[in-house]
């Protein structure tokens, strides 16, 4: 019995060892080369805000310079009572930090209520009409289109824009932080394997308006009119520095001061270039930021 | 156990006068520094190299593990520009000029430190004595910006960190008659500030480099501030 039930055994490890495996061989991916898109004077493709909210935030309070050094001192009369009090510390301080988090967000959120019913009525494709992007295109000689719902893929640049926009602590101005993400439309099957060709992050703040009233009258056209110009002007600006239109950045950094919720702003940064109203650098962390100037009330209208 | 009680009692006379007391703040005197017959000078102290102070870590272990531990900061510190603090003993001549006050540039760092101590002269008055450098300079009174620390800290206690690291300008600004010794202004500067959102951002530390930038604007901005403007130069006229 025994030795029938070892030969069973072994049959079946014999026919599980000589069976044949399926070796899986990766099929060689055809790569085309295609040529090379134009980046100057083509063609950019810029996907259509959908009709989602409008991702709005109050300014939060930036910290500031202080003149006392803050730090925590732990009892160290033993070794253990030192490094419970650490762990103690860790655990209330991560709770505290979190609420205290989320206490900022909602406290600098109270500056959108008074916009809370005409946020209420847009939507994301309420800020880039048509009109938006044939204007940009005879602004900058680039063909921009606007991608509409079952349109076929073209030989061009597909743009995506991820806006979300910052009302000043003093509501005299609008900033908006927009992720721009720019590839090949003809890798666009292919996009799972490939990175995305160019991201940026660019912050563009409004000039400073001195009635906060001006926002919300006439049904608040002045308001959308502003959302709708930054925008815009994001667009230009991705792809200007996309297509290598903007001026190049100084080789140093340099003390770059500027006009944010009314006080002057001090930030370092690659000056890009300036004209009477705004100045456009790009920061230590990448982003291009294009500032009101300090003294932009002595420009021309 | 007389002797003993004597000499606890002269170990803490010793302690306690050691402890001087600290040079009380002085207001900027617009009239002393835009008096026609006050010749001025603007001068700074030899400026320390930026680096990163550990406070906290106190014993030689402690600041090994602690110096280890943020050695890609103490690099960047390290290479730091002071330029724009150099910068301000031209801009205040040119900010004095601007007013009308003719003002001379001390090209030459001041190395206060080496200078003689005054002998008790009380609040009020430096503890260094400035009058040697009368003639030298040239001067009547002499602005100086003395800078004694500047970079970053992260404090310690023992291995442990206990708080982020910031940016930091230590000094005092001053302005001192170099005859009687007296200030006719007197700053500390005690300026400190952490990074906007994330400071962990190696090799380059962008939210700290600019709260570096930012903590050395501010040190301008108090420096430049006080000084009289159009309307205080028409008051100091009448």
């Amino acid at each position: 019995m025994r030795i029938g039930i070892l030969v069973c055994c072994f049959l079946l490890l014999v026919a599980c060892s000589s069976s044949t495996t399926n070796d899986v061989k990766d099929t060689p991916l055809i790569v085309e080369d295609l040529p090379p898109l134009a980046k100057v004077n083509g063609t950019y493709i810029v996907n259509p805000l959908g009709d989602q909210d409008i991702s709005f935030y109050g300014q939060r309070m930036a910290s500031e310079v202080s003149s006392n050094g803050a730090g925590m001192m732990y009892p160290g009369g033993d070794a253990a009572s030192f490094f419970v009090a650490i762990a103690m510390h860790a655990a209330i301080q991560g709770s505290v930090t979190s609420a205290a988090e989320q206490a900022r967000i909602e406290e600098a959120n109270i500056v959108l209520e008074p916009f809370q019913d005409t946020l209420d009525s847009l939507y994301l494709s309420d800020l880039m009409p048509d009109s938006l992007l044939s204007n940009l295109s005879s602004e900058t000689n680039n063909d921009l289109l606007k991608l509409t719902e079952g349109s076929s893929l073209v030989d061009g640049w597909n743009v995506v824009i991820d806006p979300v926009f910052i009302m000043s602590r003093s509501q005299d101005s609008i900033t908006a932080k927009v992720i721009m993400d720019i590839s090949d439309m003809r890798d666009m099957p292919t996009t799972q394997i490939k990175a995305p060709g160019y991201r940026r992050t660019i912050y563009l703040q409004s000039l400073p308006t001195y009635g906060k009233d001006e926002w919300l009258q006439s049904d608040g056209e002045k308001f959308k009119a502003t959302l709708q110009s930054l925008i815009g002007s994001s667009i230009d600006l991705g792809i200007s520095d996309f297509s290598g239109l903007l001026p190049e950045k100084e080789p140093s950094a340099t003390t770059v001061r500027y006009l944010d919720n009314g006080q002057k702003k001090v930030e370092r940064g690659y000056l890009i270039t300036q004209n009477c109203n705004h100045l456009t650098f790009e920061s230590l962390r990448g982003e291009i930021k294009s500032m009101p100037k300090i003294g932009f009330k002595d420009c021309p209208n | 156990m007389r002797i003993k009680a004597l000499l606890l009692l002269s170990v803490s006379a010793i302690l306690v006068g050691c402890v001087g007391t600290p040079q009380s703040l002085v207001s900027l005197d617009n009239q002393i520094l835009m008096h026609p017959d006050n010749r001025i000078g603007v001068a700074m102290d030899a400026l320390p190299k930026p680096g990163l102070g550990l406070p906290g870590a106190d014993c030689l272990l402690c600041l090994a593990v602690a110096a280890g531990a943020n050695s890609d900061l103490s690099s960047h510190a390290k290479q730091l520009s002071t330029a724009e603090v150099e910068q301000l003993k031209p801009e205040v001549v040119a900010a004095l000029k601007e007013q009308g006050k003719d003002s001379v540039l001390i090209k030459e760092q001041l190395n206060i430190i080496k200078l003689p101590k005054t002998k008790k002269l009380g609040d009020g008055f430096s503890k260094r004595d400035f009058s040697g450098l009368a003639e030298e300079l040239q001067v009547d009174q002499l602005l100086v910006i003395d800078i004694n620390s500047i970079g970053m800290t992260r404090s310690y206690a023992s291995y442990v960190p206990t708080s982020p690291p910031q940016a930091t300008v230590l000094g005092t600004v001053f302005l001192v008659d170099v005859g009687t010794n007296a200030y006719h202004w007197y700053m500390p500067i005690n300026l400190r500030l952490s990074a906007e959102g994330e400071w962990k951002e190696p090799p380059e530390f962008p939210g700290l480099t600019n709260a570096y930038y930012q903590v050395i604007e501010k040190l301008r901005d108090m420096v430049l501030e006080p000084l009289p403007k159009s309307p205080d130069l028409q008051e100091v006229a009448q």
